[in-house]
């Protein structure tokens, strides 16, 4: 029984769950991505452009939403394409998100084995944080949006905190040659960094939650903007903190350039594990986000069951997927492949919907 | 008679006479010995009337001085071809002295409100019956409330009488739109229940839908505000509390220009406020008293201490037992070295002092007042420091304790401190297996929880996600009362401005 | 429907009872935290010839490698630390500190033999202070008993690395009075000499390991252990090819080093001048470097060094009020620091064919192609390092000479 009106999700709040549903995974993993292709500190022009290419798409997103306010994405997508067109292409985008869940999943609980335990088994560490996603799944579609908006704040000040603090040890002597880069690894660049930027399309799948309103595309755009300002950050803390060559070998530069940090004299000696508590909270958001996706379209292909039932079905589905890469290589490069495959896979979404809705139109006042 | 359901010996209507109306009253109530029935002549030479009264729930002097000295007394005169209700009529405007007074029909009326305290008076030859308000049985003073003392602010808390908590609400907001809506609850206990708001800011259909679930509480008895507050409240498996109670009445105040409702109940001094969500737990009477700047340090302090006492002893355990990379150096040693010869682990040591804390909490409510205060908190820190000297905890962890406790009653709700109290367990026992991750989850799995959580529709993380400017500003900031034009959109409230800014001279 | 909810909930919850059940088998990882042995300090030495081996395993173990190197642990025993604190309890005095060594191949095999005898599990995260013995810094594997302070998880990439003279393991005996710990008492000296005069640049293994991976050149502070202190005496400087010690910058080449890289905070050098002495304090210093002749095979740098600074002594009377002497002294200053550098530039060019002043590391910044020719033979092969004509160009400045004028 709903007295008030707190079913939607408002325009002022889109730019928070967009910003929370891009900041995940990455945040760890992406200095070492971009400085590996680049091989110099140029990484953060990649970051700007990469940005402004998932601005662009956002705002084609907010396009689509605005066309056709409060009605679910399957909806639109039966409407426009046709029913097996969309049957099948859900099919295909509920089992790479649900691969997306299960890489990370494994890479949290490869994360916590590294830094936090020794001898826990990774089974155990996977399990719970699964069913802390089962759990947040199984409760509303819009308490997934309100917490992304709690967390988000979280998320954005301890960042500030650890970025702020390593600002005095940031040798500007590790920048190297500014704009030495060429236009070919530049675009390798790029490539390699838009799946950092995947949370961006997970606002088309949310459309019928948000209240009808023309400021939808604009405040997409300034979730990734948001985005792009803290990846900048931590890439430029994380080189210049240590160092070119470093940002390249280790795995999760962002992590050693925590634990590099000191600050008040001492005291505070672990920031390193503020980033940690936040990183979970990012990757958590991600993960809920990639699984419900997963549910959602699972559901829209087979109408019949209810949601529950689809959450214990894919879950452990979900979970046996995560068990299966056996060393930290497996693990990193099934993610980056993960994260492409879902790039490719949905990224062109709105575009197609939006040329399949141009053509209805010129089809409707033509014929 | 007695523990028999005394339907069959008596009617359930109202006789013609006098004599058989008190006969009837006196069967259908078992004849209790307070139950006062008299005849009383009116006037020198004019009709008998009979009045019925609960002794010890009237007010004597009422009855001596004002009903039955003004019936015996009275200069009227009657004719002997009068009818009665023209007698009653004639009694009522002319003779009596009583204030309040009213007709009524039917027998339940009369004995509902005979049980109330008021006095039923019946004429021969009429099925009418006039109900006195002639009540009046010993109180309290208003005095402090006891669970929720302020610095700066008024000083007087509600009493277990509906009507004068419901003055106290109306000399504080002497707004015509302040409107109440009554009504019995109980199938016994016929308790007053009543649901105050103001119309033109509260949403009518919220107003329905508290009406709606308060009329659909059927139990024997409403003895106090927490069954009502248990059997309407969302969801009783959550740990939190849904609806608040305060013997405040600047609080209530404060929450019905707010767009809440306050429910009010005969018998007890807590009046619940609905609807309620996380931020109005960590808000005190007297911030919108007090300066802004302190006000929002304040708040911000409860907040931290909020989540000291549910996460300080578990990241103890985590600390201590998983993660000793994470505590600076010397801090690393220093602790090591306390904790030498202690035998317990640290979790163990952790849950044996919260349960002493706990059980020493519990016991210092029940002990009178001055044994109480000193077991309280100077008893903990002894025995603490008695049980460190013995070598069976470690100093550090006595220190977390009473920290931990500490925070805990800066939060200015009980019930809300209760619930901590009970999370705090289950996070030292995450932190138990899974050190700092098992903590993350746990922070985690409470989020979810608290978004999930919906009041009245309005979710329990309410200002926080989804929140307005006009929700932060005043409901978990405290911005300067000149920046507070507008009521926090919380409760959606059809009028939202409290002041206009602009002056218009 | 209600039936089916009900039979759904109790479903759920018995999988809850059950992961719950299972999961309260665990905690695996628990370790109390006076249970936890912090090592603060490792020395790494070479292993004598001829040593018994302590332990029974370590004699079955058929040498893979050839280096046997013997490493000092220094445990914290935090009762002796808390003991000490209190002004020394009252029964046995328990030391502050452990000092146990063993033998080994991998630093991993030695740290397996030393938890076999010490009560409590190794934890390296409160680790203060890496020395290594100069035999070990000038062998050819140096580099390899490096790999465990970088790759394992409990290291940090600030512990601070130092070449010992001599023995390793006898600075981690040095005591002072009125300190406890040997290994944070050295933390404490580097960290002081950045409030002293001459400021040597300290080594944490992560800016080494940045080195190594760039393939520069780098220094580790040099140190020597006294009977009641230790000594900075300078940087270790390591080559960039095989990553071992070199030679070594002390005393006056220190100072030649930091004007060059910059990094001179303040310090008082002796000025010559008129066959006396003075003292010039300088108060900044900063120097640039520009090329004059890009082509890689005749390389000509000039770095020039500027200071400003106080004569706070004179054995020379003279009279400064008047601007030429003031010009005397500001030369005789001046020649004085290009001195200083232009020991430091030959030191590394002739003797130590190390490239420690920062020269290459500034041309891959502001020359990417010329470093691009020069860089796989900077300081090998062709040894672009050591033909480059480096000429330094000192001005200094004096901004007062105290409070008097004459003296006499």
């Amino acid at each position: 029984m709903t007295v008030f009106d707190y079913d939607q999700v408002r325009p002022s709040d889109i730019p928070l769950i967009v910003a929370s549903a891009e900041i995940g995974v990455s945040i760890l993993t992406l200095p070492q991505n971009i400085t590996k292709i680049t091989q110099s500190a140029d990484g953060w022009m990649v970051i700007l452009l990469s940005g402004i290419v998932m601005i662009c798409i956002g705002w084609f997103t907010g396009q689509l939403i605005v066309r056709y306010p409060e009605r679910h994405l399957s909806d639109i997508a039966t409407q426009l394409l046709g029913v097996w067109a969309t049957r099948i292409l859900f099919f295909i985008y509920g089992l790479v998100m649900l691969n997306y869940f299960a890489v990370i999943i494994r890479l949290t609980g490869t994360l916590a084995k590294m830094y936090f335990f020794d001898l826990t088994p990774i089974e155990v560490l996977v399990l719970i944080f699964a069913l802390a996603i089962i759990y947040c799944v199984s409760g509303l579609r819009i308490a997934i949006m309100r917490i992304n908006q709690m967390f988000i704040p979280l998320i954005l000040a301890a960042l500030a905190i650890i970025l702020l603090f390593s600002f005095e040890h940031i040798r500007w002597a590790n920048f190297g040659p500014i704009f030495a880069t060429d236009w070919r690894e530049l675009t390798r660049g790029i490539l390699g960094t838009l799946p950092a930027f995947n949370g961006g399309i997970v606002i088309l799948y949310y459309g019928f939650l948000t209240k009808p309103s023309p400021l939808i595309p604009r405040q997409i755009m300034y979730g990734t903007v948001i985005v792009t300002a803290v990846y900048t950050a931590i890439f430029i803390c994380c080189v210049g903190v240590l160092g070119l060559y470093t940002s390249i070998n280790s795995l999760f530069p962002t992590i050693e350039m925590a634990k590099e940090v000191e600050a008040a004299g001492g005291f505070f000696e672990r920031l390193q594990s503020i980033l940690f508590a936040v990183w979970m909270l990012a990757i958590f958001t991600s993960a809920v986000f990639a699984l419900d996706i997963s549910t959602m379209m699972m559901q829209s292909v087979f109408q019949k069951m209810r949601k529950m039932p689809w959450i214990l079905l894919l879950s452990p589905c979900g979970y046996f997927l995560a068990m299966i890469p056996r060393n930290d290589y497996e693990i990193l490069n099934w993610s980056k492949w993960a994260g492409i495959a879902m790039f490719v896979s949905m990224m062109p979404l709105p575009f197609i919907l939006l040329l399949a809705h141009r053509l209805k139109r010129r089809r409707a006042t033509h014929g | 008679m007695d523990g028999q359901s005394n339907q069959e010996n008596f009617y359930r209507g109202l006789f013609d006479t006098v004599h058989q109306n008190m006969d009837n009253i006196r069967k259908l109530l078992g004849s209790p010995d307070d139950l006062v029935t008299r005849k009383i002549t009116i006037g020198v030479n004019g009709p008998v009337c009979g009045i019925v009264f609960l002794e010890e729930l009237t007010d004597q002097k009422i009855m001596n001085e004002h009903v039955i000295e003004s019936l015996q007394r009275t200069n009227l005169a009657f004719s002997p071809n009068q009818h009665a209700n023209e007698i009653l009529m004639q009694l009522r405007d002319a003779v009596l002295p009583i204030a309040s007074l009213q007709n009524v029909f039917t027998l339940d009326e009369v004995v509902l409100k005979l049980l109330e305290g008021q006095t039923a008076l019946f004429l021969d030859g009429t099925k009418q019956v006039v109900m006195l308000e002639t009540h009046g049985w010993k109180e309290r003073g208003i005095k402090e409330s006891a669970s929720e003392k302020v610095v700066r602010g008024p000083r007087d808390g509600f009493i277990e009488n509906i009507a004068v908590n419901m003055a106290l609400i109306r000399r504080k907001l002497m707004d015509p739109n302040l409107k109440t809506k009554t009504m019995y609850v109980g199938k016994r206990s016929r308790k007053k229940v009543a649901i105050c708001y103001i119309a033109g800011i509260a949403r009518e259909e919220f107003i329905a839908e508290l009406d709606r679930r308060i009329r659909s509480i059927v139990v024997d008895s409403v003895p106090e505000a927490g069954t009502v507050e248990q059997w309407i409240e969302d969801s009783f498996l959550s740990p939190f509390p849904q609806i608040q109670s305060t013997e405040r009445p600047d609080k209530v105040v404060s929450a019905l220009l707010n767009g809440r409702a306050a429910i009010l109940i005969d018998g007890t001094p807590f009046v619940l406020l609905a609807p309620v969500t996380l931020s109005h737990f960590m808000i005190s009477a007297e911030d919108n008293y007090d300066r802004w700047m302190i006000s929002s340090f304040l708040r911000l302090l409860r907040y931290v201490a909020a989540f000291i006492s549910i996460f300080l002893p578990a990241l103890y355990i985590a600390l201590i037992e998983y993660h000793h990379g994470l505590i600076p150096s010397k801090l690393a040693f220093s602790i090591a070295g306390t904790r030498e010869g202690v035998p317990l682990p640290a979790v163990i040591e952790a849950y044996m002092m919260e349960f002493t804390m706990e059980i020493l909490r519990e016991a210092g409510i029940r002990l009178p007042a001055p044994i109480g205060q000193t077991i309280g908190i100077v008893g903990g820190l002894v025995i603490g420091e008695a049980a460190v000297q013995a070598g069976i905890v470690s100093p550090i962890m006595i220190i977390v304790v009473a920290l931990t406790a500490i925070s805990s009653f800066t939060v200015p709700s009980y019930s809300f401190a209760a619930s901590l109290r009970l999370l705090r367990f289950s996070v030292m026992a995450a932190a138990a297996i899974f050190g700092l991750y098992g903590i993350m989850i746990c922070f985690i799995l409470l989020c979810v929880h608290i978004t999930n959580l919906h009041v009245f529709g309005i979710p329990y993380s309410a200002p926080f996600a989804p929140g307005t400017r006009a929700d932060w500003k005043s409901l978990i900031l405290r911005f300067p009362l000149t920046m507070l034009n507008r009521r926090a959109r919380l409760t959606e409230p059809q009028d939202t401005i409290r002041f206009r800014r602009r002056s218009n001279s | 429907m209600a039936d089916m909810r009900r039979k759904f909930a109790k479903i759920v919850v018995c999988i809850w009872i059950f992961a719950g059940a299972g999961l309260l088998t665990g905690c695996w990882d628990r370790r109390e935290i006076e249970d936890v042995g912090f090592i603060v300090g490792i020395a790494v030495d070479m292993a004598e010839e001829g040593e018994q081996p302590q332990a029974a395993d370590e004699a079955s173990q058929e040498p893979l490698a050839k280096t046997k190197y013997a490493v000092t642990f220094q445990l914290v025993n935090p009762g002796g630390l808390q003991q000490v604190g209190r002004q020394g309890g009252g029964g046995g005095r328990l030391k502050p500190y452990w000092n146990i060594a063993s033998e080994g191949e991998t630093m991993m095999e030695i740290v397996k033999y030393i938890s076999t005898r010490t009560a409590r599990a190794p934890f390296f995260e409160h680790m203060e202070a890496v020395l290594f013995s100069e035999d070990v810094a000038r062998s050819e594997n140096f580099h390899e008993i490096l790999d465990f302070f970088v790759r394992f998880q409990e290291m940090r990439r600030n512990t601070r690395v130092l070449v010992a003279k001599g023995k390793a393991a006898s600075v981690l005996d040095v005591v002072p009075p009125g300190i406890n710990l040997p290994a944070p008492y050295i933390n404490r000296i580097i960290r002081n000499m950045e409030k002293s005069s001459r400021i040597i640049l300290e080594s944490k293994i992560g800016d080494i390991y940045e080195d190594m991976l760039a393939g520069r050149s780098f220094t580790m502070l040099h140190i020597e252990a006294g009977k009641q202190d230790s000594k900075l005496l300078g940087n270790a400087v390591f080559s960039s090819d095989k990553h071992h010690m070199v030679g070594v910058l002390d005393g006056e080449l220190v100072e030649g080093r930091n004007l060059i890289a910059g990094e001179y905070k303040t310090g008082a050098i002796k000025v010559s001048i008129d066959d006396s002495l003075a003292t010039y304090n300088i108060h900044k210093a900063s120097s640039s470097v520009s090329i004059l002749d890009p082509s890689p095979d005749h390389l000509r740098v000039m770095i020039t060094i500027k200071t400003e600074g106080d004569i706070t002594e004179s054995f020379v009377d003279a009279d400064f009020s008047k601007p030429s002497v003031l010009g005397e002294f500001e030369e005789a200053a001046a020649k004085e620091v290009k001195r200083l550098a232009q020991q430091t530039v030959t030191m590394c060019q002739e003797r130590l064919h190390a490239d420690v002043i920062g020269l290459g590391h500034y041309i891959s910044r502001k020359h990417p192609q010329l470093w691009k020719a020069v860089q796989q033979e900077w300081e090998k092969g062709r040894n672009y390092f050591t033909s480059a004509e480096i000429v330094i160009k000192t001005e200094a400045s004096i901004r007062s000479f105290g409070v008097i004028n004459r003296r006499s």
